[in-house]
């Protein structure tokens, strides 16, 4: 798909992921790192006030950061975490993030945190039950949230929509957004066998803030979304006709906005300049669009 | 099954050995695996978390136990312990208790709860923020020795114990800086250890006394007494005493003066 001399991708913000063993390398490097803003993971935010947060806080000086949620557990039967979401406001209100981000799905118990992102069956009664969650959430924090599509290595028979059906209709009736991960997209798509493409062109474009990028193992048998290795071509390309999309569709929706781009590694972390070398190739690619 | 009974069940399979009937036949599985198997991925990721939290929470256990031992541990604590935390960093705060528990540990290793507990207060100094530090004046102190008082910084933690916790901890930290491989046996495991930690910009200084220099110090913050009260509690000699203000003033240990 190419659209020449009209797509300009100059704006879009790429990023990657905050991880503790880069903290010094960065600290030393700030000021001409390759990169346009950070997301740190919330939870290692949140009951800290030494080197970790002293550094989040001096990256802040220079770089938007974006935060990322794993345990707001927005699917979880129990009610909200109230305690969570109020530790969580008073860091936005510490760093001031550009996005904020959880993921749909549910974590386990108050009684059994089960650390995992967890998925459920897309029912009436699922979504109602979320949807009213989401409100009361984002309106004590007076800001939107944006949900991200899991990688998921079961579903549920008793669904009465798709995972994208139902984030639609979240953000349409909440007002949330959408973290769009490729790479779980990826994931699902050859374990759950469906065409990745057909569920990336059912997203409603008008929602989507955010976009991840990452690696996953091949198990033989499943693939497994680790986060431990390069982008794989399947994923840039799914990435590539997604931004295309966008972009296109910027051009006659007002409501579109190009989302921030941004690169996790989780496991086998490499040193900083590989993974900023990973992330220039979204700058490159996206150049590449452009032509 | 509805959306709170699915959620019920899906944890009672974590805590029990027998899968659910009704949760297997819920569920779809990827690809060419069982419903049991993709339950099975979810329960191996929850255990291999935790026990990655254990390894950095608890890196000297580790180091004394070595990775067979540790993992061992680990995995029974972990069976013991579901996770309440958000924060991994917390997980493992009742190893110290778990271990007093353990009657064979206690008898090979009388040392291992005590590890445990300093490696929690080590962390939980680490996270807190860093303060600000003001030399003590020792000159004042000459004059009015026994009606000084000190108001000790917040972030001053004590720690005492009847083995060398110190030297564990440092060993575990010089074979991964030195990268070489250290035994216990080069240790003198069974001196007792008295220490103050503190926040030091980024890090955690910990400061080591003998007994009494501890002792006056912790009577101190507890009690809120004067020095003059304090040594009228403990047989500290002036050597004792001049020793642990010279170390006072240079390890830069955060304490104010009040008259």
């Amino acid at each position: 798909m190419k659209v020449k001399n009209t797509l300009c991708f100059n704006n879009v913000k790429v990023g990657v992921g905050l991880r503790h063993p880069h903290f010094s390398y960065i600290e030393e490097n700030l000021s001409h790192l390759k990169i346009d803003f950070f997301e740190a993971i919330t939870e290692n935010f949140l009951s800290t006030k030494g080197r970790p947060f002293r550094i989040l806080c001096k990256i802040r000086e220079q770089f938007p950061i974006a935060l990322h949620g794993v345990s707001l557990s927005i699917a979880s039967s129990e009610k909200i975490d109230w305690d969570y979401v109020k530790k969580c406001k008073t860091l936005y209100d510490e760093i001031d993030p550009c996005l904020v981000s959880d993921h749909l799905c549910w974590t386990g118990s108050s009684a059994h945190n089960l650390h995992n992102l967890l998925p459920f069956a897309y029912t009436k009664e699922s979504f109602d039950l979320i949807a009213g969650k989401i409100e009361e959430v984002q309106n004590y924090l007076k800001r939107p949230l944006l949900f991200e599509n899991l990688s998921a290595y079961f579903t549920l028979k008793n669904s009465d929509f798709s995972e994208v059906e139902f984030l639609n209709r979240l953000c349409d009736r909440t007002g949330c957004g959408l973290l769009v991960d490729i790479n779980n997209i990826y994931v699902n798509s050859i374990n759950q066998k469906f065409q990745a493409s057909n569920l990336l062109n059912e997203i409603n474009l008008k929602h989507v803030r955010q976009i991840h990028l990452a690696g996953h193992e091949d198990f033989g048998d499943y693939l497994f979304d680790t986060h431990s290795r390069p982008v794989i071509k399947e994923v840039w390309h799914l990435f590539s006709d997604f931004m295309m999309k966008m972009q296109i569709l910027k051009q006659s929706e007002t409501q579109v906005i190009m989302p921030r781009v941004l690169l996790e590694w989780d496991e086998d972390i490499p040193e900083f300049p590989v993974l900023e070398a990973e992330a220039g190739k979204i700058f490159s690619l996206l150049a590449g669009l452009e032509e | 099954m509805d959306h709170k009974k699915f959620q019920e069940t899906f944890l009672n399979h974590f805590r029990n050995t027998h899968p659910s009937k009704d949760l297997l036949e819920m569920i779809i599985p990827i690809g060419k695996l069982s419903s049991g198997k993709v339950l099975e991925i979810y329960k191996n990721d929850y255990e291999a978390r935790l026990l990655e939290a254990l390894q950095e929470n608890f890196e000297a256990l580790w180091f004394v136990l070595g990775d067979e031992l540790f993992f061992s541990l680990s995995q029974k604590y972990i069976d013991a312990h579901p996770s309440q935390v958000k924060d991994l960093r917390f997980y493992g705060n009742s190893m110290e208790q778990y271990i007093r528990k353990i009657e064979f540990l206690t008898n090979e290793v009388p040392f291992l709860s005590d590890l445990a507990s300093f490696e929690i207060l080590f962390w939980d100094v680490f996270h807190q923020a860093s303060q600000s530090y003001q030399q003590i004046n020792l000159q004042v102190m000459e004059h009015e020795m026994e009606r000084v008082k000190f108001l000790f910084r917040s972030d001053i933690t004590f720690f005492a114990s009847n083995w060398n916790i110190g030297e564990i901890w440092k060993a575990r930290n010089q074979e991964e800086e030195l990268g070489i491989s250290l035994k216990l046996d080069s240790i003198k495991i069974d001196d007792s250890f008295y220490s103050v930690f503190f926040k030091k910009n980024d890090f955690v200084k910990i400061c080591y006394f003998n007994e009494n220099q501890y002792k006056l110090l912790k009577i101190m913050k507890d009690k809120s007494v004067s020095l003059g009260e304090v040594l009228e509690m403990i047989p500290i000699t002036p050597t004792e005493i001049k020793n642990l203000f010279m170390a006072i003033v240079k390890e830069e240990i955060p304490l104010i003066l009040v008259k």
